[in-house]
């Protein structure tokens, strides 16, 4: 049996760039062509293996994207070892909002947090309207939630970055669900959602 | 009927207003609309222009325009500071019900005045939909009370769990001291009927006005069967793991005595009874059978009877009302035998019905 490491992901972005979309492809493999916008965020899990001797069990945070949800976000990212900010390949608006989301994780978030960028929507290339390979030195995938282009490769290829020392100690050789613990909280929620 | 409101610009506002061919219209606005519940608020823009001047002609006055008729529309204006609200109904609804409706909207939008209110609705549109098709159907709304089911569960160490079922309050489990309003509630039941929580765990924070209108509290959302889902609020944001354990813990409860398989197989009931004491009502749901337009009507008509008598039967007792539709053709003794039945039957049962002595800790 691999060692088990438990590490909290959080996906951001904008509305409608397919976070959901990829995180139902990776732990369910299915795809929904109407999916519903995410409110709050959803919680997922799924182990991936790293190597023969360790195995990364991501708990994983699919946040809503949509405006009014903005200042809720550091509630989820807070402790989170990894980030998957997305955005839409044939949306530039959507990439423009991918780059301030990696400069407010940087600012903000855990130093060290291991950040990966994935332009989604792969399959519909022939309306792209950003292009190809400004990675900024992140991890970086093109990615279909639709046709599973790349999906599988883009959270283990995280999951192996993340330096096994940013388990945090209290979730080390447990299996339950401690997330968000401890830390000092890079801003509380602002809006209420009524 | 969901048909794009307004289109055509150069029309003139009677001709506007004919191709409303939408059994209600209700919109609000600053200077721009800012939600309709019917096609999109951009193309109400030329509308809306016409609704602020009759709005301003009236405003001098110290009587407020609150509603009028044209042609087979009553149309409802509600201001609260800077919100216009206004309902078009094609249905003859009574326009006191729709300007509870309206009222019942504007404590939603008035929670933040200061800002874009738009931008803050960005894709709250689904949810605010539901609220206005669910006050046309539900009598949750229109008796300001809820709906109940009947269940017993044990939680630990949160501020309020319930399990909804179809809309309907199955279980609740709160503190001695805290009771939830309705109002406060059903924003939890509608909230909940968002399909994006259908599957997995979700966790989101929620302000409960009646609650605490200055702060808010947490959610975790996960529908343990296709049509229940099981709601933890909690004060504290970083209570998930907690809240998801509690689910599994209550989900492990609830599976292995078969409560959640009487709860997906529960059939739905034909009449209406409101228990005023427990502020709670039972069996409102109407039967597939019975199409939504039949549906609507049959709710115009349980409002109007709290004024003037129809084909409607309602009692109102002290205790409780009770409402009932027959068919038409029904002799009127038979019919109150059969209520006079009915009531027994709820007397009898009012301990499985309604949650009398909400379990608390
Ligand atoms: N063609 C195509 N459509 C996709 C892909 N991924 C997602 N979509 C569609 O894009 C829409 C939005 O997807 P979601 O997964 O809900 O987007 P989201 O980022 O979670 O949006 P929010 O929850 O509002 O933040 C849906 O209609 C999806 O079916 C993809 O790879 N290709
Ligand atoms: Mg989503």
């Amino acid at each position: 049996m691999p060692k088990q490491h438990t590490f909290k992901v959080v996906l951001l972005g904008e509305s409608a760039v397919g976070k959901s979309s990829l995180v139902t492809r990776f732990v369910r493999d299915q795809f929904d062509p109407y999916k519903e916008s995410t409110i709050g965020a959803a919680f997922l899990m799924k182990v991936v293996p790293i190597d023969n001797e360790n195995s990364a069990n991501l708990h994983i945070w699919d946040t809503a994207g949509q405006e009014r949800y903005k200042s809720l976000a550091p509630m989820y990212y807070r402790n989170a070892a990894a980030a998957i900010v997305v955005y839409d390949i044939t949306q530039a608006a959507s990439f423009e909002r991918a780059k301030s989301w990696v400069k407010e994780l940087q600012r903000q978030a855990e130093p060290g947090i291991v950040i990966a960028l994935a332009g989604n929507k792969t399959d519909l290339s022939d309306r792209r309207t950003v292009e190809y390979a400004q990675s900024f030195g992140l991890l970086f995938f093109e990615t279909s939630a639709k046709t599973g282009d790349q999906i599988s490769g883009l959270f283990t290829e995280l999951a192996k970055k993340i330096p096994i020392a940013a388990e945090p100690a209290q979730l080390q050789g447990q299996s339950g669900v401690n997330l968000a613990q401890g830390g000092n909280a890079a801003g509380g929620a602002g809006d209420c959602a009524c | 009927m969901r048909t794009a409101a307004v289109k055509n610009e150069e029309d003139d506002e009677q001709l506007e207003l004919a191709a409303i061919d939408a059994d209600k219209l209700e919109g609000l606005c600053i200077g721009t609309p800012i939600y309709t519940r019917y096609g999109d608020e951009a193309q109400l823009a030329p509308l809306m222009s016409t609704i602020q001047a009759v709005i301003a002609s009236f405003a001098d006055m110290s009587d407020p325009i609150r509603s009028m008729t044209m042609g087979g529309h009553t149309i409802v204006f509600y201001t609260s500071g800077p919100l216009y609200l206004m309902a078009v109904a094609s249905v003859d609804e009574p326009a006191q019900q729709l300007r509870s409706e309206l009222a019942a909207l504007t404590k939603i939008f008035e929670q933040r005045s200061n800002f874009d209110l738009r931008q803050l609705l960005g894709g709250t549109e689904p949810v605010i939909d539901q609220l206005v098709d669910r006050m046309a159907t539900s009598f949750a709304f229109s008796l300001g009370s809820l709906d109940t089911f009947l269940l017993a569960a044990r939680p630990k160490g949160l501020l309020y769990a319930m399990l909804v079922a179809d809309l309907k309050l199955v279980t609740l489990m709160r503190p001695r001291k805290h009771s939830l309003h309705p109002s406060d509630l059903m924003l939890l039941f509608n909230m909940a009927a968002n399909r994006a929580f259908l599957t997995g765990e979700h966790w989101t924070p929620v302000c409960l006005p009646r609650f605490n209108d200055q702060g808010f509290l947490h959610v975790y959302v996960n529908y343990v069967t296709p049509n229940a889902a099981l709601l933890l609020v909690s004060a504290d944001r970083d209570s998930f793991p907690a809240m998801s354990g509690c689910c599994e813990a209550i989900v492990a409860d609830l599976s292995s005595d078969g409560s959640l398989q009487r709860l997906e197989d529960a059939a739905v009931t034909a009449c209406i009874a409101s228990h005023k004491a427990l502020v709670q009502n039972f069996g409102s749901c109407f039967d597939d059978s019975v199409p939504e337009r039949d549906q609507m009507r049959i709710m115009s008509t349980y409002k109007r009877t709290e004024a003037a008598y129809d084909a409607v039967l309602a009692w109102q007792s002290s205790k409780f009302e009770l409402y009932a539709t027959v068919s038409p053709t029904m002799d009127v003794r038979m019919m109150i035998r059969m209520v006079n039945n009915v009531l027994e039957w709820i007397r009898n049962e009012e301990d499985h019905l309604f949650i009398v002595n909400p379990p608390s800790y």
